[in-house]
């Protein structure tokens, strides 16, 4: 059978370079693995697993470094290896995922009330997985609403309008009204 | 944003961060690195740790597949759905279609059409409405309703074709829905809201937030159905809120259909295709894999009709989940409507509405979807397809990978790809040989993750090292690791004593383990939760039965051999 032989992870314009070196990539371990931690831990509840996601995403992030052609993209790309892989040990835990929400809630005025929950992420964890993964990036992580957007799908508006329901809703699971 | 808000972002900030900075290690980063660069040696160390039995189960296992490809493949030849009518739609692509007052209505960009199903004649719409941009149609209440993306609901009198009522609906309604149901018309916005509009007084009676945008809208008497963002929502009437969502796991944004069932719904899945039958209180009861990604649905009786992206329309017996036949128009089936009796579906790629019916001699093949629950192993057939695949691409399939198996590696341990104009193999390697490949195909040529794959052999044939083929990424892949939406496991243990056949049973299907030295290997992917693993003694006596309370998926099954019955 005739056909190119080509690594996988090559980009298909056959570019000879690996892209990242050692060097560089301790350094985007440097500035961003607590980040990864700390994204899967919002995402799973489980702090040795968070740090078990964090170690592969940093192996498949080295594996696939030549797919990361735009450095500037690079927390990004690491936050995306991430929250898949959080996601991904979720569905083993739990193949089919309910969301009771209980009624709708709108959005509006708030309390000034604190948040008292000894346990926020304990709560997070009955929210579904994205949005465990917005609120984690927005307020664990300070991420703009246009970037949580560009890696969870949605308009930067979309993003703001998710944040502005589920805050009021995790206070109300949470027993802080 | 008031004060009030900033206060309690605030808090609520400080608090989050603390929680998960607790949750972050102390690290080093030159081990960090060093862990990652010495992943791929760990994988193949652990390729290597892979015991000859191992390998021969996965082969076997995947022999055992492919025989089901080939006699799914066989079951499913002929052409039992045919065209009986074709319409011309001439310029501009049909977004949307119903039908009602005996006629289909198509909506396509600045028109509105009416065609007579009996002549095949279109008859525009005037509407006198300027910028008038139509997104959707449904019909009901003795009217013709139509979604306008300039920020109005158009209900039509089908009779004169004019405008009975303009209902302004606030939101942007690009690529948004109606659907007629119950006591109400339902509109979808894009920003994860569902509006409820009153036909009797013709204004906005309702707003109803839920957790994600609509791809598609279903309205049926007792519920309102949203096919979600990776979910499917179901908001529960009277009441207009959402009573809870089922994920589907499917990528966001991808419309794939939606129809009512007698239970609850049909809705579409994609990756590589399937729909699922999930009931009114939301649990998924059945899946039936399509040849490809379901774009639209429509019942008509017993029977869905399903239109598919590769033009593949496909007609499932909703009472079995078996397959009656299928057909082929024009790619991107994008939507069907069912009057008098007759299927009509138009395709994005030919501009042309169909008209649709089954041979005469259409019979039932038998399923490969039965349903799960009080089910007799003994009588669910053996495998499922990987992927609906013609038997010849998958025998050349096996054969490429089996043939390169064993072999000198290219180049020392990486997942390496060889590319055909519109196919691939991906094989794995150590640093003495070949240890695993897979093929995968995209129906329009191009390899991209989460293409299905079409036959997978070795003791890997994944880079991820959850040894899943759901989770391969292919060239071209920015941030894919984790790309499919099935599950895609594997259940090993030890055969319980005289077994001499293992059977795993999930969403109606069942699979063969492999039993080989004392242990029993056997993998399967789906939607749907394994339900059962049965043994049977050599006389064919089932000798051991492990429910679904102990079978988890994704997780290695251990069973006592000298414990029958006590897993």
């Amino acid at each position: 059978m005739s056909g190119i032989w080509r690594e996988a992870s090559r980009p298909a314009g056959g570019v000879e370079s690996r892209g990242i070196g050692r060097a560089e990539f301790a350094e985007l371990v440097e500035s961003h693995h607590a980040d990864l931690v700390r994204l899967a831990y919002a995402m799973t509840g489980d702090v040795e697993l968070a740090n078990d996601i964090a170690q592969t995403t940093w192996a498949s992030a080295w594996q696939h470094r030549a797919e990361l052609r735009d450095r500037s993209r690079a927390r990004s790309w690491l936050l995306t290896i991430a929250a898949n892989r959080a996601r991904s040990a979720l569905r083993r835990q739990r193949l089919v995922h309910w969301l009771p929400l209980g009624s709708p809630r709108i959005s509006g005025e708030l309390s000034v009330e604190d948040v008292h929950s000894p346990d926020l992420v304990a709560a997070l964890q009955r929210l579904a997985p994205r949005d465990r993964r917005i609120l984690g990036l927005r307020y664990g992580l300070g991420e703009t609403s246009a970037e949580i957007g560009r890696q969870v799908g949605l308009s930067d508006s979309g993003v703001r309008v998710r944040i502005s329901r589920l805050l009021p809703a995790l206070r109300e699971e949470l027993g802080d009204d | 944003m008031t004060d009030a808000r900033q206060d309690l972002e605030g808090r609520f900030e400080r608090r989050l961060r603390a929680e998960l900075d607790a949750a972050v290690r102390p690290f080093s980063t030159s081990e960090i690195v060093s862990r990652a660069m010495d992943a791929g040696g760990a994988r193949t160390a652990r390729r290597r740790g892979l015991t000859l039995a191992t390998a021969v189960m996965v082969a076997l296992l995947a022999l055992l597949v492919l025989g089901a490809v080939v006699l799914v493949g066989a079951l499913r030849g002929g052409l039992a759905v045919e065209v009986t009518q074709t319409v011309d739609l001439g310029a501009g692509v049909a977004r949307s279609m119903t039908a009602g007052d005996g006629a289909l209505w198509i909506v396509r960009p600045a028109e509105l059409d009416r065609v007579n199903p009996t002549t095949g004649a279109i008859t525009p719409i005037a509407l006198g409405t300027q910028a008038f941009d139509p997104v959707s149609v449904a019909y009901g209440f003795g009217s013709v309703w139509v979604l306008d993306e300039g920020g109005a609901l158009l209900r039509i009198d089908p009779g004169t074709g004019s405008a009975i009522a303009k209902i302004p609906i606030q939101g942007e309604l690009r690529d948004c829905h109606v659907a007629v149901g119950g006591d109400a018309v339902w509109v979808s916005l894009r920003d994860a809201m569902v509006v409820r509009v009153d036909p009797a007084t013709d204004t906005v009676a309702k707003t109803v937030e839920v957790t994600s945008s609509a791809s598609g809208l279903l309205a049926t008497p007792g519920a309102v159905w949203v096919d979600g963002a990776g979910e499917l929502i179901r908001i529960v009437l009277p009441a207009s809120a959402q009573l809870g969502s089922v994920d589907l796991f499917v990528q966001d944004d991808m419309a794939a259909g939606l129809a009512p069932a007698a239970n609850g719904v049909w809705v579409g899945s994609g990756l590589p295709g399937a729909v699922v039958n999930v009931s009114n209180d939301l649990e998924i009861v059945r899946s039936v894999d399509t040849r490809s990604h379901p774009l639209a649905l429509a019942t008509e009786g017993e029977w869905l009709w399903v239109g598919e992206a590769d033009g593949t329309v496909e007609v499932i017996d909703t009472r079995d989940g078996s397959v009656r036949g299928h057909g082929t128009i024009g790619k991107y089936v994008r939507d069907l409507a069912v009057i008098d009796g007759s299927v009509w579906a138009f395709s994005q790629q030919a501009g042309v509405l169909y008209r649709l019916a089954m041979t005469k001699n259409a019979t039932p093949t038998p399923t490969l979807g039965s349903p799960a629950p009080s089910l007799d192993p003994a009588d669910v057939p053996i495998g499922w397809p990987l992927l609906p695949e013609d038997p010849a691409f998958t025998a050349g399939a096996r054969a490429a990978c089996l043939t390169m198996v064993g072999a000198d590696p290219a180049m020392p341990f990486a997942a390496q790809e060889r590319r055909e104009p519109d196919w691939a193999i991906v094989y794995f390697a150590n640093d003495a040989q070949i240890v695993g490949c897979s093929v995968h195909r995209a129906a329009d040529g191009t390899i991209q993750p989460g293409d299905p794959y079409g036959f997978g052999v070795g003791g890997s044939s994944s880079r991820d090292s959850t040894g899943s083929h759901g989770h391969l990424t292919i060239a071209g892949a920015a941030d894919a690791t984790d790309v499919s939406p099935l599950y895609w496991s594997n259940v090993t243990g030890l055969v319980p004593e005289r077994a001499a056949r293992v059977l795993l049973i999930a969403g109606g299907k069942a699979a063969e383990a492999v039993i080989f030295d004392g242990t029993y290997a056997v993998s399967w992917q789906g939607m749907v939760k394994p339900t059962l693993l049965v043994a049977y003694d050599a006389s064919g006596n089932e000798i051991d039965r492990i429910g679904s309370e102990v079978l988890d998926p994704m997780f290695t099954h251990r069973c006592d051999p000298q414990s029958i019955g006590g897993c």
